[in-house]
Protein backbone atom coordinates (compact mmCIF):
# COMPACT_ATOMS: atom_id res chain seq x y z
CA UNK A 1 0.00 0.00 0.00
CA UNK A 2 1.32 3.43 -0.81
CA UNK A 3 0.07 6.76 0.41
CA UNK A 4 -1.47 9.22 -2.02
CA UNK A 5 0.36 12.48 -2.75
CA UNK A 6 -2.17 14.41 -0.69
CA UNK A 7 -1.64 12.20 2.34
CA UNK A 8 2.13 12.54 1.97
CA UNK A 9 1.81 16.32 1.65
CA UNK A 10 -0.23 16.60 4.86
CA UNK A 11 2.01 14.11 6.60
CA UNK A 12 5.19 15.98 5.70
CA UNK A 13 3.75 19.47 6.15
CA UNK A 14 0.91 19.09 8.63
CA UNK A 15 -1.27 22.20 8.89
CA UNK A 16 -2.35 23.76 12.17
CA UNK A 17 -0.43 21.51 14.52
CA UNK A 18 -0.53 22.57 18.13
CA UNK A 19 -3.05 23.39 20.78
CA UNK A 20 -5.16 26.13 22.35
CA UNK A 21 -5.52 26.51 26.09
CA UNK A 22 -8.17 23.96 27.01
CA UNK A 23 -9.95 26.24 29.46
CA UNK A 24 -10.50 29.11 27.02
CA UNK A 25 -14.26 29.57 26.93
CA UNK A 26 -14.52 29.66 23.14
CA UNK A 27 -12.44 26.52 22.58
CA UNK A 28 -13.95 23.09 22.06
CA UNK A 29 -11.67 20.08 22.49
CA UNK A 30 -12.26 16.61 21.12
CA UNK A 31 -9.96 13.70 21.90
CA UNK A 32 -10.80 10.45 20.16
CA UNK A 33 -9.06 7.13 19.68
CA UNK A 34 -9.38 4.13 17.40
CA UNK A 35 -9.44 0.82 19.27
CA UNK A 36 -7.94 -1.23 16.47
CA UNK A 37 -4.75 0.65 15.78
CA UNK A 38 -4.07 2.57 18.98
CA UNK A 39 -4.19 5.94 17.25
CA UNK A 40 -5.31 8.97 19.21
CA UNK A 41 -6.31 12.36 17.86
CA UNK A 42 -6.93 15.72 19.52
CA UNK A 43 -8.80 18.40 17.64
CA UNK A 44 -9.45 21.87 19.05
CA UNK A 45 -11.75 24.42 17.53
CA UNK A 46 -11.96 28.12 18.33
CA UNK A 47 -15.60 28.98 17.83
CA UNK A 48 -17.18 32.43 17.80
CA UNK A 49 -20.22 33.41 19.84
CA UNK A 50 -22.27 32.99 16.64
CA UNK A 51 -21.06 29.44 16.19
CA UNK A 52 -18.53 30.00 13.41
CA UNK A 53 -15.25 28.09 13.53
CA UNK A 54 -12.51 30.69 13.48
CA UNK A 55 -9.46 28.55 13.99
CA UNK A 56 -8.42 24.94 14.51
CA UNK A 57 -5.48 23.02 15.93
CA UNK A 58 -4.72 19.34 16.04
CA UNK A 59 -2.27 16.85 17.37
CA UNK A 60 -2.35 13.19 16.38
CA UNK A 61 -0.35 10.19 17.47
CA UNK A 62 -0.87 7.69 14.72
CA UNK A 63 -0.17 6.64 11.17
CA UNK A 64 0.28 8.90 8.15
CA UNK A 65 -3.38 8.61 7.18
CA UNK A 66 -4.56 9.61 10.65
CA UNK A 67 -2.25 12.62 10.67
CA UNK A 68 -3.28 13.60 7.14
CA UNK A 69 -6.99 13.19 7.95
CA UNK A 70 -6.80 15.46 10.96
CA UNK A 71 -4.53 17.97 9.25
CA UNK A 72 -6.91 18.15 6.30
CA UNK A 73 -9.89 18.60 8.60
CA UNK A 74 -8.36 21.64 10.28
CA UNK A 75 -8.11 23.32 6.87
CA UNK A 76 -11.52 22.19 5.73
CA UNK A 77 -13.35 23.33 8.81
CA UNK A 78 -12.17 26.92 9.18
CA UNK A 79 -14.93 29.41 8.43
CA UNK A 80 -17.68 26.81 8.64
CA UNK A 81 -20.56 27.03 11.07
CA UNK A 82 -20.79 24.33 13.71
CA UNK A 83 -23.78 22.82 11.90
CA UNK A 84 -21.82 22.62 8.66
CA UNK A 85 -18.88 21.12 10.53
CA UNK A 86 -21.12 18.59 12.21
CA UNK A 87 -22.41 17.50 8.81
CA UNK A 88 -18.93 16.64 7.46
CA UNK A 89 -18.80 12.96 6.63
CA UNK A 90 -15.76 10.73 6.73
CA UNK A 91 -16.45 9.70 3.12
CA UNK A 92 -15.56 13.24 2.08
CA UNK A 93 -12.16 12.87 3.74
CA UNK A 94 -11.68 9.44 2.14
CA UNK A 95 -12.34 10.89 -1.32
CA UNK A 96 -10.23 13.98 -0.81
CA UNK A 97 -7.21 12.08 0.50
CA UNK A 98 -7.71 8.96 -1.58
CA UNK A 99 -7.55 6.72 1.45
CA UNK A 100 -7.42 2.96 0.82
CA UNK A 101 -10.05 0.74 2.48
CA UNK A 102 -7.74 -0.28 5.35
CA UNK A 103 -7.34 3.38 6.30
CA UNK A 104 -10.98 4.38 6.29
CA UNK A 105 -11.10 4.23 10.07
CA UNK A 106 -8.64 7.14 10.15
CA UNK A 107 -11.22 9.32 8.41
CA UNK A 108 -13.90 8.10 10.81
CA UNK A 109 -11.66 9.18 13.65
CA UNK A 110 -11.34 12.66 12.15
CA UNK A 111 -15.11 12.93 11.71
CA UNK A 112 -15.60 11.84 15.31
CA UNK A 113 -13.02 14.36 16.50
CA UNK A 114 -15.02 17.20 14.88
CA UNK A 115 -18.22 16.03 16.55
CA UNK A 116 -16.49 15.60 19.91
CA UNK A 117 -14.94 19.08 19.71
CA UNK A 118 -18.22 20.75 18.76
CA UNK A 119 -20.09 18.88 21.51
CA UNK A 120 -17.47 19.92 24.02
CA UNK A 121 -17.82 23.56 22.99
CA UNK A 122 -21.62 23.36 23.27
CA UNK A 123 -21.41 21.72 26.65
CA UNK A 124 -18.92 24.21 27.97
CA UNK A 125 -21.02 27.06 26.66
CA UNK A 126 -24.13 25.69 28.40
CA UNK A 127 -22.15 24.85 31.54
CA UNK A 128 -20.55 28.31 31.53
CA UNK A 129 -23.94 30.01 31.48
CA UNK A 130 -25.15 27.82 34.30
CA UNK A 131 -21.96 28.62 36.18
CA UNK A 132 -22.61 32.33 35.79
CA UNK A 133 -26.12 31.92 37.08
CA UNK A 134 -24.87 30.04 40.07
CA UNK A 135 -22.29 32.70 40.72
CA UNK A 136 -24.96 35.44 40.74
CA UNK B 1 -4.96 -47.00 4.11
CA UNK B 2 -6.49 -45.77 7.32
CA UNK B 3 -4.44 -44.80 10.30
CA UNK B 4 -6.47 -45.10 13.45
CA UNK B 5 -6.19 -42.20 15.86
CA UNK B 6 -8.67 -40.17 17.84
CA UNK B 7 -8.54 -37.26 15.39
CA UNK B 8 -11.97 -35.91 14.78
CA UNK B 9 -11.45 -33.31 12.11
CA UNK B 10 -10.29 -33.75 8.56
CA UNK B 11 -7.82 -31.04 7.67
CA UNK B 12 -8.68 -31.44 4.03
CA UNK B 13 -12.42 -31.11 3.88
CA UNK B 14 -13.08 -29.79 7.39
CA UNK B 15 -15.49 -32.62 8.17
CA UNK B 16 -15.43 -34.55 11.38
CA UNK B 17 -14.41 -38.13 10.89
CA UNK B 18 -14.51 -41.13 13.19
CA UNK B 19 -11.19 -41.56 14.91
CA UNK B 20 -9.02 -41.69 11.81
CA UNK B 21 -6.12 -39.64 10.67
CA UNK B 22 -7.15 -40.31 7.09
CA UNK B 23 -10.43 -38.58 6.45
CA UNK B 24 -13.36 -40.95 5.99
CA UNK B 25 -14.94 -38.41 3.67
CA UNK B 26 -12.15 -37.79 1.20
CA UNK B 27 -9.53 -40.35 2.21
CA UNK B 28 -6.66 -37.88 2.32
CA UNK B 29 -4.07 -37.87 5.10
CA UNK B 30 -4.11 -35.01 6.36
CA UNK B 31 -3.94 -32.99 3.12
CA UNK B 32 -4.52 -29.28 2.75
CA UNK B 33 -5.86 -27.62 5.87
CA UNK B 34 -9.45 -26.58 5.54
CA UNK B 35 -9.62 -22.84 5.77
CA UNK B 36 -13.14 -22.98 7.12
CA UNK B 37 -12.25 -25.31 9.98
CA UNK B 38 -12.46 -23.25 13.13
CA UNK B 39 -9.65 -23.28 15.68
CA UNK B 40 -11.85 -24.48 18.51
CA UNK B 41 -13.06 -27.60 16.71
CA UNK B 42 -9.53 -28.27 15.48
CA UNK B 43 -8.65 -29.01 19.11
CA UNK B 44 -11.96 -30.77 19.70
CA UNK B 45 -13.16 -27.92 21.89
CA UNK B 46 -16.56 -26.26 22.01
CA UNK B 47 -16.71 -22.71 20.69
CA UNK B 48 -16.46 -21.23 24.16
CA UNK B 49 -14.41 -18.25 25.25
CA UNK B 50 -13.42 -19.58 28.65
CA UNK B 51 -10.94 -22.37 28.20
CA UNK B 52 -8.30 -24.16 30.21
CA UNK B 53 -4.97 -23.12 28.71
CA UNK B 54 -3.13 -26.18 30.15
CA UNK B 55 -5.65 -28.48 28.55
CA UNK B 56 -5.31 -26.56 25.30
CA UNK B 57 -1.53 -27.01 25.52
CA UNK B 58 -1.90 -30.77 25.96
CA UNK B 59 -4.21 -30.97 22.95
CA UNK B 60 -1.80 -28.85 20.94
CA UNK B 61 1.17 -31.11 21.65
CA UNK B 62 -0.87 -34.21 20.82
CA UNK B 63 -1.99 -32.73 17.50
CA UNK B 64 1.50 -31.42 16.67
CA UNK B 65 2.99 -34.85 17.18
CA UNK B 66 0.33 -36.45 15.04
CA UNK B 67 0.82 -34.11 12.11
CA UNK B 68 4.55 -33.69 12.49
CA UNK B 69 6.14 -33.90 9.00
CA UNK B 70 8.98 -36.07 10.38
CA UNK B 71 6.53 -38.82 11.25
CA UNK B 72 5.14 -38.99 7.72
CA UNK B 73 8.40 -39.50 5.89
CA UNK B 74 7.24 -42.72 4.28
CA UNK B 75 4.08 -41.10 2.90
CA UNK B 76 3.72 -39.64 -0.63
CA UNK B 77 5.09 -36.10 -1.15
CA UNK B 78 1.61 -34.59 -1.37
CA UNK B 79 0.74 -35.86 2.07
CA UNK B 80 4.04 -34.70 3.51
CA UNK B 81 3.44 -31.24 2.12
CA UNK B 82 -0.03 -31.36 3.56
CA UNK B 83 1.33 -32.22 6.96
CA UNK B 84 3.52 -29.11 6.85
CA UNK B 85 0.43 -27.03 6.13
CA UNK B 86 -1.50 -28.83 8.84
CA UNK B 87 1.29 -28.12 11.32
CA UNK B 88 1.23 -24.44 10.40
CA UNK B 89 -2.54 -24.36 10.90
CA UNK B 90 -2.27 -26.07 14.28
CA UNK B 91 0.48 -23.67 15.37
CA UNK B 92 -1.59 -20.68 14.31
CA UNK B 93 -4.64 -22.03 16.06
CA UNK B 94 -2.71 -22.60 19.27
CA UNK B 95 -1.12 -19.14 19.23
CA UNK B 96 -4.53 -17.60 18.70
CA UNK B 97 -6.44 -19.52 21.36
CA UNK B 98 -3.71 -19.41 24.00
CA UNK B 99 -3.85 -15.63 24.37
CA UNK B 100 -7.17 -14.35 25.77
CA UNK B 101 -7.09 -11.17 23.69
CA UNK B 102 -6.36 -12.95 20.42
CA UNK B 103 -8.86 -15.66 21.33
CA UNK B 104 -11.51 -13.01 21.95
CA UNK B 105 -10.76 -11.26 18.66
CA UNK B 106 -10.92 -14.59 16.84
CA UNK B 107 -14.20 -15.43 18.55
CA UNK B 108 -15.56 -12.08 17.36
CA UNK B 109 -14.47 -12.88 13.80
CA UNK B 110 -16.35 -16.20 13.99
CA UNK B 111 -19.44 -14.13 14.72
CA UNK B 112 -18.78 -11.91 11.73
CA UNK B 113 -17.59 -9.14 14.02
CA UNK B 114 -14.39 -7.16 14.41
CA UNK B 115 -13.12 -4.51 16.77
CA UNK B 116 -13.44 -1.82 14.14
CA UNK B 117 -17.00 -2.66 13.14
CA UNK B 118 -19.48 -0.10 14.54
CA UNK B 119 -16.88 0.62 17.15
CA UNK B 120 -14.62 3.34 15.89
CA UNK B 121 -14.31 5.09 19.21
CA UNK B 122 -12.77 4.26 22.52
CA UNK B 123 -14.30 5.72 25.69
CA UNK B 124 -13.44 9.46 25.83
CA UNK B 125 -11.65 9.22 29.18
CA UNK B 126 -9.43 6.43 27.87
CA UNK B 127 -8.63 8.35 24.68
CA UNK B 128 -7.66 11.37 26.81
CA UNK B 129 -5.43 9.18 28.97
CA UNK B 130 -3.72 7.70 25.92
CA UNK B 131 -3.13 11.18 24.56
CA UNK B 132 -1.62 12.28 27.84
CA UNK B 133 0.71 9.25 27.95
CA UNK B 134 1.77 9.75 24.33
CA UNK B 135 2.62 13.37 25.13
CA UNK B 136 4.69 12.23 28.08
CA UNK B 137 6.59 9.80 25.84
CA UNK B 138 7.22 12.65 23.44
CA UNK B 139 8.48 14.81 26.31
CA UNK B 140 10.81 12.01 27.38
CA UNK B 141 12.31 11.87 23.88
CA UNK B 142 12.84 15.62 23.98
CA UNK B 143 14.53 15.75 27.38
CA UNK B 144 16.73 12.79 26.45
CA UNK B 145 18.11 14.81 23.58
CA UNK B 146 18.98 17.59 26.00
CA UNK B 147 20.61 15.37 28.61
CA UNK B 148 19.23 14.61 32.04
CA UNK B 149 15.97 12.74 31.64
CA UNK B 150 15.87 11.00 35.03
CA UNK B 151 12.84 12.92 36.27
CA UNK B 152 10.63 12.32 33.22
CA UNK B 153 11.92 8.77 33.00
CA UNK B 154 10.67 7.96 36.48
CA UNK B 155 7.30 9.47 35.55
CA UNK B 156 7.12 7.18 32.53
CA UNK B 157 8.11 4.22 34.70
CA UNK B 158 5.19 5.03 36.98
CA UNK B 159 2.91 5.21 33.95
CA UNK B 160 4.16 1.82 32.79
CA UNK B 161 3.45 0.23 36.18
CA UNK B 162 0.03 1.83 36.18
CA UNK B 163 -0.73 0.50 32.69
CA UNK B 164 0.45 -2.97 33.67
CA UNK B 165 -1.97 -2.88 36.59
CA UNK B 166 -4.71 -1.76 34.22
CA UNK B 167 -3.88 -4.67 31.89
CA UNK B 168 -4.23 -7.10 34.79
CA UNK B 169 -7.61 -5.60 35.76
CA UNK B 170 -8.81 -5.73 32.17
CA UNK B 171 -7.58 -9.32 31.88
CA UNK B 172 -9.69 -10.21 34.90
CA UNK B 173 -12.68 -8.41 33.44
CA UNK B 174 -12.20 -10.24 30.16
CA UNK B 175 -12.14 -13.67 31.83
CA UNK B 176 -15.25 -12.80 33.85
CA UNK B 177 -16.89 -11.62 30.67
CA UNK B 178 -15.89 -14.81 28.84
CA UNK B 179 -17.61 -16.88 31.51
CA UNK B 180 -20.70 -14.72 31.38
CA UNK B 181 -21.04 -14.84 27.62
CA UNK B 182 -20.41 -18.62 27.56
CA UNK B 183 -22.93 -19.14 30.33
CA UNK B 184 -25.61 -16.96 28.85
CA UNK B 185 -26.73 -17.62 25.35
CA UNK B 186 -23.19 -17.40 23.98
CA UNK B 187 -24.17 -16.00 20.61
CA UNK B 188 -26.35 -13.25 22.01
CA UNK B 189 -25.80 -9.72 20.73
CA UNK B 190 -25.36 -8.38 24.26
CA UNK B 191 -22.55 -10.85 24.98
CA UNK B 192 -20.83 -9.90 21.74
CA UNK B 193 -21.19 -6.21 22.53
CA UNK B 194 -19.79 -6.56 26.03
CA UNK B 195 -16.93 -8.75 24.92
CA UNK B 196 -16.12 -6.28 22.20
CA UNK B 197 -16.03 -3.38 24.65
CA UNK B 198 -13.58 -5.11 27.00
CA UNK B 199 -11.47 -6.35 24.08
CA UNK B 200 -11.32 -2.83 22.62
CA UNK B 201 -10.09 -1.38 25.85
CA UNK B 202 -7.58 -4.17 26.35
CA UNK B 203 -6.31 -3.89 22.81
CA UNK B 204 -5.93 -0.13 23.12
CA UNK B 205 -4.15 -0.25 26.47
CA UNK B 206 -1.87 -3.04 25.26
CA UNK B 207 -0.82 -0.97 22.25
CA UNK B 208 -0.08 1.96 24.53
CA UNK B 209 1.83 -0.18 27.01
CA UNK B 210 3.93 -1.53 24.14
CA UNK B 211 4.81 2.03 23.11
CA UNK B 212 5.74 2.91 26.69
CA UNK B 213 7.85 -0.21 27.16
CA UNK B 214 9.63 0.36 23.89
CA UNK B 215 10.55 3.83 25.02
CA UNK B 216 11.96 2.56 28.31
CA UNK B 217 14.06 -0.16 26.74
CA UNK B 218 17.79 0.25 27.26
CA UNK B 219 19.41 1.96 24.27
CA UNK B 220 21.52 -1.06 23.36
CA UNK B 221 18.65 -3.50 23.04
CA UNK B 222 16.83 -3.88 19.78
Amino acid sequence: MSYSDKVLDHYENPRNVGSFAKDEPNVGTGIVGAPECGDVMKLQLKISEEGVIEDARFKTFGCGSAIASSSYVTELIKGKTIDEAYAIKNTHIVEELNLPPVKIHCSVLAEDAIKAAVSDWKQRKAGGREGEKKAV
Amino acid sequence: MTITTDTTLCLNCGKHTARQLACGGCGVVPSSPAREADYFSLFGLPRKLALDVDDLGARYYALSRRFHPDLLQDRPPAEREASVRATALVNNAYRTLKDPLRRGLYWLSLHGESLGRHNERVPPALAARVFEVQEKIEELRDVRKRGDAACVESEVHAIRDDLRGQMRDLGGRLVANFRRSDGADGDGAAAIGETKAVLSELHYVRTLLRDVEKELEPQWSV
